[in-house]
């Protein structure tokens, strides 16, 4: 996180704002010595046993563990599974979430009637339906794609709503002023005026998908990430578990900055 | 293209059976070409007067009619003082949202836009986006987007209320010119004294609490008008006695009374 607002302030178009000079790259070696100075420090220290080897593999270890998961076809049971379960739930639930949303933000009637049984389920956390999922659905994937997209269905519905509410009446009088066609205002006011309210939407329906998505794993998944680093614990293959865990942090980091761009890039507009 | 307004009330229901009653028994008419202001102070209903006349609200007592209605596809056009223009779209699509209702080509109402556009100083700025303008700029693209839909009739609330002195001087005296050139009916809602005088026919004086006319006054300067028009005795007498009108003293809060 750090590191990427360290890299968009010095990219900022705005001089005036109080910066160090040239900080960007100056931050950027400053960070990339911390982490290399760090991990040669538990190289040597989990090599000489100083810590424990068990608990805290050396870094080349966890790197090796990588390595060998993407040179052989280890990572279509690791990897590959979990953004299947991720992409299958999130896209799902967020699409719905938002297509409900701007229905629910647009119609006083359908808000009224909406409103309260959302903000009664929202706050709950998604997993304790997994169990109802698994009666309901039965085995399989099915459940577990069902509750990953409540989970990112839910924040998206509910930023959407807000974001179409929060729209100045202005903005649908100047329409009903001209005669403007109601698909013209859901194309040209709904839709752009909602969406810095949808764009931070996505991002926490990302978020709450994906912890859900690795929650499932942990517990009652046969493959996928969160099953990995389960069963590292388990079997006491930390490398795993500690090149699971990477992995993990990794699709959260890669997901943050791929939405961040699209905010950056869709909304130009603001300021 | 005129306004007719009889016996207009505007009430709206609250919550557990109450209702407000913004505005009680409003009859006034507008010529065609004419321009009138409505001066009173905030809370007044002259807003809310503004939105019936624009169909923005329904009209719950009396009748808004308009009178020489032609075959003019859209009879108003307005301009806010804020959130006038879609800070989503650049100034030309601003500007065509003017158009939108009109059945002819793309390339037509481009060409439109582009004419009006140039006709508020604007030309050049037409793939700006409006966080990109001044507050100056931002409400000649709502002027033009009212222009370009060729309404007879301008509503105007407030429009220049959120400027700084200068570029509402310089705005005021740029919309006189587009009215003499235009004449439009034009309906002009504002709390500035000085900006009615200079710019309107006829100022019509408001209260609040039920918002009702309190004055119909004929603005005795002769056209083309220029900014020191309003700087003559007759004029300043007039601003006296609208002041008086509006009588803000009495509509001070009891408590600031009594304090």
């Amino acid at each position: 996180m750090e590191l990427t607002r360290l890299k968009k302030r010095s990219t900022a178009s705005n001089p005036t704002r109080l910066t160090l000079p040239n900080n960007g790259m100056i931050g950027w070696l400053l960070i990339a010595a911390v982490v290399i100075g760090f991990l040669l420090v538990w190289e040597h220290a989990s090599q000489t046993r100083m810590i424990s080897r068990l608990f805290y593999p050396p870094p080349s270890v966890i790197a090796q563990t990588l390595s060998k998961w993407f040179t052989t076809t280890e990572w279509q049971e690791i990897l590959l599974p979990t953004l299947r379960r991720l992409a299958g739930g999130f896209v799902f639930g967020m699409l719905i979430g938002y297509v409900g949303g701007l229905f629910i933000g647009y119609s006083a009637t359908l808000y009224r009637y909406a409103d309260p049984i959302l903000s009664f389920i929202h706050p709950m956390p998604k997993i304790a339906l997994l169990p109802l999922a698994l009666v309901v659905f039965g085995l399989g994937d099915t459940p577990h794609r069902i509750v990953i997209g409540l989970a990112a269905f839910f924040p998206m519905v509910i930023n959407t709503t807000a974001g179409v509410r929060a729209i100045n009446p202005n903005y649908f009088a100047i329409g009903k002023v001209y005669h403007v066609r109601p698909l013209t205002v859901f194309r040209r006011v709904l839709i752009p005026g909602s969406l810095p309210s949808v764009v931070s939407g996505l991002r926490l329906s990302f978020n709450s998908s994906f912890v859900i998505t690795i929650a499932i794993e942990l517990n009652s998944a046969r493959d996928g990430l969160g099953h990995v680093v389960w069963l590292a614990w388990e079997t006491m293959r930390t490398e795993y578990l500690f090149a699971g865990v990477f992995l993990i942090a990794l699709i959260g980091v890669i997901a943050t900055s791929i939405l961040r761009y699209l905010h950056r890039s869709i909304l130009r507009w603001q300021t | 293209m005129g306004i007719v307004c009889e016996r207009v009330g505007y009430t709206y229901a609250l919550p557990r059976g109450k209702s407000l009653t913004t505005l009680q028994n409003i009859s006034f008419s507008v010529a065609t070409g004419e321009f009138v202001a409505l001066v009173g102070p905030s809370g007044c209903g002259k807003s809310t007067l503004l939105k019936l006349m624009a169909d923005l609200l329904p009209v719950t007592e009396g009748a808004i009619r308009f009178t020489d209605a032609g075959s003019n596809r859209l009879q108003v056009g307005m301009v806010f003082q804020q959130f006038g223009v879609y800070p989503w779209l650049n100034v030309l699509d601003n500007v065509l949202i003017g158009l939108e209702s009109y059945s002819i080509s793309l390339a037509e109402k481009r060409e439109r836009a582009y004419e009006t556009i140039k006709s508020v100083h604007l030309s050049g700025f037409e793939s700006a986006y409006p966080h990109q303008l001044s507050g100056g700029m931002q409400q000649r693209v709502n002027i033009a987007r009212a222009l370009v839909s060729q309404a007879p009739i301008l509503l105007m609330d407030e429009p220049f209320g959120s400027l700084d002195a200068q570029t509402r001087l310089l705005m005021q005296e740029e919309l006189m010119m587009i009215w003499e050139s235009e004449r439009k009916t034009v309906v002009y809602v504002t709390h500035d004294i000085d900006e009615a005088l200079l710019l309107s026919d006829r100022v019509l004086v408001m209260s609040h609490r039920p918002g009702i006319i309190k004055a119909d006054i004929t603005v005795p300067i002769s056209r083309p008008r220029h900014l020191n028009d309003i700087d003559n005795p007759t004029v300043r007498e007039l601003r006296w006695q609208i002041w008086n009108l509006l009588d803000l003293k009495n509509d001070l809060p009891p408590q600031t009374q009594h304090g």
